[in-house]
């Protein structure tokens, strides 16, 4: 593996995300083996406990934008598929995310820096996030046109602060992500690695055949509470929106992208926000 | 009538119900189970209450269920070393959810007065409460993980969120009162010393605002929120957890994978007894999971 680094250490399973130039950017790749990982560790009985983390500067800052081997990241407008291939890849996005979410295994993400887009989704699916207090949380999707799809920021942060993050595209840090509950805990960037290592080696304490009906306890309330549904109509709306004609003073990421490169894209796509969100 | 694990107090516009086992911490056996739906029972029935605080004698609210083994039958799932057979099982778990049903659809206001320890089914009691109002030190936690068992309660998740429902049953972790209040899980942690008064103050509000347009007006009032949880999925979300607990209690250390590394509670209380198991249950979490306890009084 290249882009995924795995170690087993005291019944504890690390997996790092690992392309800290691209800031760990998930493209194709990275996602191969993701999928491929995953089972292995869920079955593995001597890892009682996975963690998520990022190499580098950062955590994860979402999605590879490039363009290039990005197909089960990003949908690009120039690619004229049916339908069914369209639903096809978001299904496959979907389910990998319900995995993560379901895994009969308890995860703990542990997050520093750029948290964003998709790598925000993964710190959302994991079962307990700590963070460094001056991490960023956002998902500036909607500023490309593209629809945030991740039901669980509902339930996490609730109607209101869900719509003020999605509608303006505006970062957070750890702390105010700790207190509108996306995260379990800030903690100063220095103790970060302990304060996850603590919360890991207490739970891997536990025995597996306790930890596993216990997260799935709490999982099937949230399919009652009607997760299950949610995943699948933020999905379709997804699809919807990708079928879109754009409005033509709109900000077009992707003929920006061909033109100026990706850096200025995604400065140009965050500049005229900037003016709005406190961003720290 | 006479109750033998509670203490029922009629007083006006509040009736007080006082868990009453204070030489095992208030925990729950089949009894002061019984004992307490009879009380809250004869007090749906007195038309002058309108609020029920439910508290502890003692030193604690309630330390959660009885885990002593001994006329548990109804609180505790049987032993599934015994042969029960899984209708059994099912049988229990949902006569006990029937219990929380119970209590969560009260129709009158129900406010938990917290002080010690509440936890596991002591929380979940408390958590049934419309209102829980505690001292800064009480301690509370479901340790249910510990011992194998996935909660059975589905109020975790609407009370506190997802996340910090996960961390703290993953974990079985205690946190106190304070920490309590931070997170949603009880509407006010105060001063011991001050409990009382406080207590007093806002029952007393309840008590007004239930008889506000007539107490006539809980009802409708009541039933819409009820109605409100049932669509978010609280039926529904009862079944599963049930299911799950059923499942985890039925897993036997000889032929599941429990023993790696796992805590055979049952085994440890057979050889050194009660208070050993639990001891045994907690102490390796210590190191990581710092464990508030509530200050000493007279």
């Amino acid at each position: 593996m290249s882009t995924i680094l795995y170690e087993k250490k005291d019944g504890i399973g690390y997996i790092t995300l690992n392309r800290p130039e691209e800031l760990n950017a998930m493209n194709d790749e990275m996602l191969a083996e993701l999928d491929a990982l995953l089972p292995q560790v869920e079955m593995d009985l001597d890892v009682r406990v996975a963690v998520f983390r990022g190499a580098g500067k950062d955590f994860c800052a979402g999605q590879d934008l490039t363009g290039v081997k990005t197909y089960e990241v990003l949908s690009e407008p120039g690619e004229h598929l049916t339908i069914k291939k369209r639903m096809e890849a978001e299904r496959r996005r979907n389910h990998r995310w319900e995995y993560i979410f379901n895994m009969a295994k308890p995860t703990i993400a542990q997050v520093h820096g750029h948290c964003l887009g998709t790598g925000c989704y993964l710190a959302m699916v994991c079962d307990i996030t700590i963070a460094a207090e001056d991490a960023q949380f956002g998902d500036p999707l909607l500023r490309m046109g593209l629809l945030p799809h991740m039901p669980l920021w509902l339930y996490l942060i609730g109607l209101k602060r869900t719509r003020e993050m999605l509608f303006t595209g505006c970062y957070i840090d750890g702390i105010e992500a700790e207190k509108i509950g996306l995260i379990n805990k800030a903690v100063p960037r220095d103790d970060l690695e302990a304060e996850v290592e603590n919360m890991a080696k207490g739970i891997a304490l536990m025995n597996c055949d306790a930890l596993a009906p216990t997260k799935d306890a709490i999982n099937s309330v949230m399919e009652a509470r009607g997760l299950g549904a949610c995943w699948r109509f933020t999905n379709d709306m997804q699809l919807v929106m990708q079928q879109r004609t754009m409005l033509p003073e709109e900000y077009d990421f992707f003929a920006e992208r061909e033109k100026h490169g990706l850096k200025a894209a995604i400065e140009r796509r965050d500049a005229p926000f900037k003016k709005f969100c406190e961003e720290r | 009538m006479k109750y033998q694990n509670v203490l029922l107090k009629l007083d006006g516009r509040v009736a007080t119900i006082t868990l009453n086992r204070p030489e095992k911490l208030n925990a729950i056996n089949d009894g002061m189970m019984r004992d307490l739906i009879k009380a809250l029972e004869k007090v749906r029935k007195d038309y002058e209450s309108l609020v029920v605080v439910i508290k502890g004698s003692g030193s604690s609210f309630s330390v959660g269920q009885d885990l002593s083994g001994e006329g548990t039958d109804e609180v505790m799932p049987p032993n599934p070393r015994k042969k029960t057979y899984l209708f059994d099982m099912y049988a229990q778990g949902f006569k006990n959810q029937s219990v929380w049903q119970y209590i969560f659809e009260y129709p009158k206001i129900t406010v938990a007065q917290v002080h010690g320890y509440c936890l596991g089914m002591g929380l979940d009691l408390a958590m049934c409460c419309r209102a829980v109002i505690c001292t800064d030190d009480s301690v509370f936690g479901d340790p249910s993980v510990r011992m194998g068992m996935a909660s059975a309660n589905p109020l975790w998740t609407f009370r506190i969120g997802l996340k910090k429902a996960k961390e703290m049953l993953l974990t079985g972790k205690y946190i106190d009162g304070v920490e309590a209040q931070k997170i949603g899980l009880v509407m006010k942690a105060v001063p011991a010393a001050e409990l009382d008064n406080i207590m007093a103050v806002e029952v007393d509000s309840f008590a007004h605002s239930a008889g506000i347009g007539g107490w006539d007006q809980q009802g409708p009032f009541w039933t819409s929120w009820m109605a409100f949880m049932q669509l978010a999925g609280l039926g529904a979300a009862r079944q599963m957890t049930t299911n799950v607990n059923v499942f985890s209690s039925i897993q036997r250390p000889h032929r599941s994978l429990i023993d790696r590394g796992g805590y055979d509670f049952c085994q440890v209380r057979e050889e050194k007894g009660l208070k050993a198991a639990i001891e045994g249950r907690d102490a390796p979490f210590r190191k990581y999971f710092p464990e508030p306890k509530p200050k000493a009084r007279k």
